[in-house]
């Protein structure tokens, strides 16, 4: 494994970046209820769409360290509990880059095979959960399949359109930021299971805390890493000023 | 934000170069010794257990020539997260499984029911925090970046046998933690240049959307400015010849001395003797 | 008795007070600024210049001492604040950073919607604000911002303060950083706002070429302190206390002294190429 001087100033500017939202509160969008939401995982998505997965990797291992020294330094919340456990702080931190850049890489190629092997996985794999998750809440599995028939309509869309970026950067926001609240949540739900941690959370109360939480969160991620990484790249979107 | 410092966060759990034993301590040693310690803690069930090992982190900490008071001042801004532990705890304890087990019902405020069992587990896990806290504190107190991004360095280069690039992540690291005061410096005054123009980042917007976009003047330039410097920097670095890890050698060689061996041997008897009281 | 546009009573100040990194920066600073004029800030770097300015227009709260803006105490809980940065525009060092919007045109509007201005009046803003920097609104409006060149840039952040139509310019080290052409255009820029707005411009600098040529008055800063105070001509004769406070002249100046040194009658008060260029000329017509 090799990695560039790219690669590790890239890693260490975006790390820096992660670690100061966090440490500063800046990361912290306050919601409804004293409830915030949280940007400090874009960093890892921004990192992982400029410079590869494994930068965004290393990113996301860092923002998880962070978060679980933060969590002793300064704990301020109940989930701080939780994240003073390595296998919900940064285990799950080390997937969003992987998950980030693959979805912006095929995206970005926008070809038809490439477009079909998504889809019908996509397809799938909701098919399967669908199944699972309507069991738990139908508004739930409607949503999530609203969601990728959505995706894959405006995939189609766009191949015939060749304006991929900004799409391919919207799916790499959304999935990042899902791979982070869906494991994150997960991990502390399958270790309340197995009463790793206590006190023990069940799995009603992580679905709704991902639910109200998540869908903000992927919105505006979705917001800054298309408006970060479009700017840096240069990229014409047409329009023009709202003068 | 009225006063725009915002260094004043990153300062948190900052060094403080007392020149103790513990200082001194090869940042290898300071690394193992914490990860050790902390799983112990972790693992202590018992209420001697989580009792001594809060004793000891505050005999560390005297060690280590840390004011306690500053220490401690961490544990007291902590003190609405403990209540919120305590919180759940009580809410989330199994009591009748425990009444069956002998415990008895010692209090009760609405929802909230105190046992001797459900207290003798408060009393564990938030001694057990407390203890946490201060031994992650005093790690940040006594070790350098320098020294930690070194210690990782040696700590991981083993790896570096499966392909494991141990140098280039601790660099990785370095620039991470040298990077953050710059980011902090710049954002104050990127903050002080948009609010001169009016910006309110959002203070009184009710929609969380409005209020994300009016954080757009710090967020944008926030990734943009660091970018650059990214940039500049790997400039900086090609310049001068910067090939990577193989064959590099460091100006200060770590090397482990007695003191270091004592450290190691008594926390690893300590440890073992944490996890004793477990069965006692 | 006119009040001045801004005054400066005492003013100290202290950085990250109560923490073991506690820096003073400001130790009682008088200081006045009247309509229209230019006032120069100099100072070497450290010596509180920044903070100085971050005070003027209540982005710093007062610590100790009075800022009194066109007779409003800034310290005054029923002072609009909002209003005081609309009336005293800052613009910081390399402030070309501070673009955030994606088309140049937005950003300079940035200012005067916050001020809650419908959209006509924004967009003649706008276009006026980038005029005084010599950017054509209908060819720079639509651009976009990380495309545009150093210099553009930062007249494009000086645009979106100019844009607030504020009745102060303070600026902190505005030419730093720019080429010669560059630092010739926006030195301009400011001369003729100045000329047709009427507006006062505080300048906080320490290249000495840029306040030799535009400062009718100068403050000399040191650790925090006013130490001299005058004219430009008046301050840079004084060349060896500035030297001792760690501070330059212009070159013009410097050079001129060195051929009196030597014994050439020539005058030693000159602050610009213009005028050295004369007095060395004037030497071969004796």
């Amino acid at each position: 494994m090799k990695l560039s001087v790219r690669q590790i100033v890239v890693a260490g500017v975006m790390s820096a970046i992660a670690i100061f939202l966090g440490a500063t509160r800046l990361g912290f969008i306050p919601f409804v209820l004293g409830v915030a939401i949280t940007i400090m995982h874009v960093p890892v998505i921004i990192g992982a769409v400029l410079e590869g997965p494994l930068v965004g990797t290393i990113i996301g291992a860092l923002f998880g360290i962070f978060s679980l020294v933060w969590a002793f330094v300064v704990p301020t919340g109940p989930g701080d509990l939780y994240f003073q456990n390595p296998l919900i702080s940064i285990l799950p931190r080390l997937f969003i880059g992987l998950t980030a850049w693959a979805s912006y890489a095929a995206f970005r190629r926008a070809s038809v095979p490439w477009g079909l092997i998504l889809a019908g996985t996509m397809l799938g794999l909701t098919g399967a959960f669908g199944y699972q998750i309507a069991q738990a809440s139908v508004p739930l599995a409607l949503l999530v399949g609203g969601i990728v028939l959505g995706l894959i309509a405006a995939f189609i869309h766009q191949t015939f359109q060749r304006e991929t970026e900004v799409l391919a950067l919207t799916v790499a926001a959304i999935v990042g930021t899902l791979t982070n609240t869906v494991l994150v949540l997960s991990a502390i739900g399958l270790l309340s299971q197995l009463r790793l941690v206590q006190p023990p959370v069940p799995w009603g109360v992580l679905l709704g805390v991902g639910m109200a939480n998540g869908i903000p969160e992927i919105v505006v991620a979705v917001l800054i890493t298309t408006s970060v990484v479009l700017a840096w790249k240069r990229v014409e979107t047409g329009g023009g000023s709202q003068l | 934000m009225p006063e725009f410092e915002l260094l004043r966060n990153i300062t948190i759990g900052q060094y403080l170069p007392t020149g103790s034993v513990v200082h001194q301590l090869d940042p290898r040693v300071k690394l193992i010794v914490g990860a050790v310690l902390m799983a112990a803690v972790m693992a202590t069930s018992s209420l001697t257990g989580v009792a001594l090992a809060f004793i000891a982190m505050l005999a560390a900490l005297c060690l280590a020539r840390i004011p306690l008071r500053h220490a401690l001042r961490g544990l007291r801004s902590a003190w609405a997260f403990f209540l919120m532990v305590a919180v759940l705890q009580l809410l989330l304890f199994p009591h009748h499984r425990a009444v069956a087990q002998g415990s008895a019902a010692l209090c009760q405020w609405g929802p909230l029911l105190v046992s001797t069992a459900s207290l003798r587990l408060l009393i564990l896990l938030l001694t057990r925090l407390a203890s946490l806290i201060l031994l992650v504190s005093l790690l940040t107190f006594c070790t350098t970046i320098t020294e930690l991004a070194h210690g990782t360095e040696h700590l991981l280069s083993p790896l570096q046998r499966v392909g494991l690039p141990a140098h280039e992540l601790a660099l990785v690291l370095t620039l991470a933690l040298r990077f953050l005061p710059l980011l902090a410096r710049e954002m104050e005054r990127i903050m002080k240049a948009q609010a001169a123009r009016g910006a309110d980042f959002g203070a009184h917007s009710w929609n969380f959307l409005q209020r994300t976009r009016r954080m757009f003047p710090l967020l944008i330039p926030l990734f943009l400015i660091s970018l650059r410097r990214a940039e500049e920097l790997i400039e900086a670095m090609e310049a001068r010849c910067y090939m990577g890890g193989r064959g590099r050698t460091h100006l200060i060689q770590l090397r482990a001395q007695r003191a270091d061996f004592v450290a190691l041997g008594s926390v690893v008897i300590f440890a073992a003797f944490l996890l004793a009281t477990n069965f006692w | 008795m006119i009040v001045p546009l801004i005054q400066v009573k005492d003013l100290h100040h202290t950085y990250l007070r109560g923490t073991p990194m506690e820096t003073v920066s400001l130790r009682g600073v008088d200081l006045v600024i009247e309509r229209g004029e230019i006032v120069g800030l100099i100072g070497p770097t450290g010596s509180g210049k920044s903070t100085l300015l971050q005070h003027l227009n209540g982005l710093l709260r007062r610590q100790q001492g009075e800022v009194w803006v066109e007779g409003q105490s800034l310290g005054d809980p029923r002072t609009d604040l909002r209003r005081v940065r609309q009336r005293v525009g800052l613009l910081f060092q390399n402030p070309e950073d501070q673009l955030f919007e994606r088309y140049a045109g937005d950003d300079v509007a940035f200012g005067p919607r916050n001020l809650g201005l419908d959209r006509n009046e924004v967009r003649d803003r706008v276009r006026r604000a980038m005029e005084a920097v010599g950017l054509d609104s209908i060819a720079f409006k639509d651009r976009l911002t990380v495309t545009l060149s150093h210099g553009e840039r930062r007249r494009l952040a000086l645009a979106g303060v100019l844009a607030l139509e504020p009745d102060v310019l303070a600026l902190d080290e505005p030419t730093a950083g720019l080429d010669p052409q560059g630092r010739e255009e926006l030195l301009d820029y400011l001369m003729r706002w100045r000329t047709e707005r009427g507006g006062a411009i505080v300048l906080a600098s320490h290249t000495m070429e840029d306040l030799a040529r535009l400062a009718d008055r100068a403050y000399v800063l040191v650790a925090g302190r006013i130490v001299l105070e005058g004219t430009p001509r008046q301050l840079f004769s004084q060349g060896e206390e500035l030297a001792r406070l760690g501070l330059g002249v212009p070159v013009a100046t410097a050079v001129m002294w060195e051929l009196r040194e030597r014994g050439l009658p020539v005058r030693a008060d000159c602050l610009t190429l213009e005028e050295a260029t004369a007095g060395i000329r004037a030497l071969f017509h004796a």
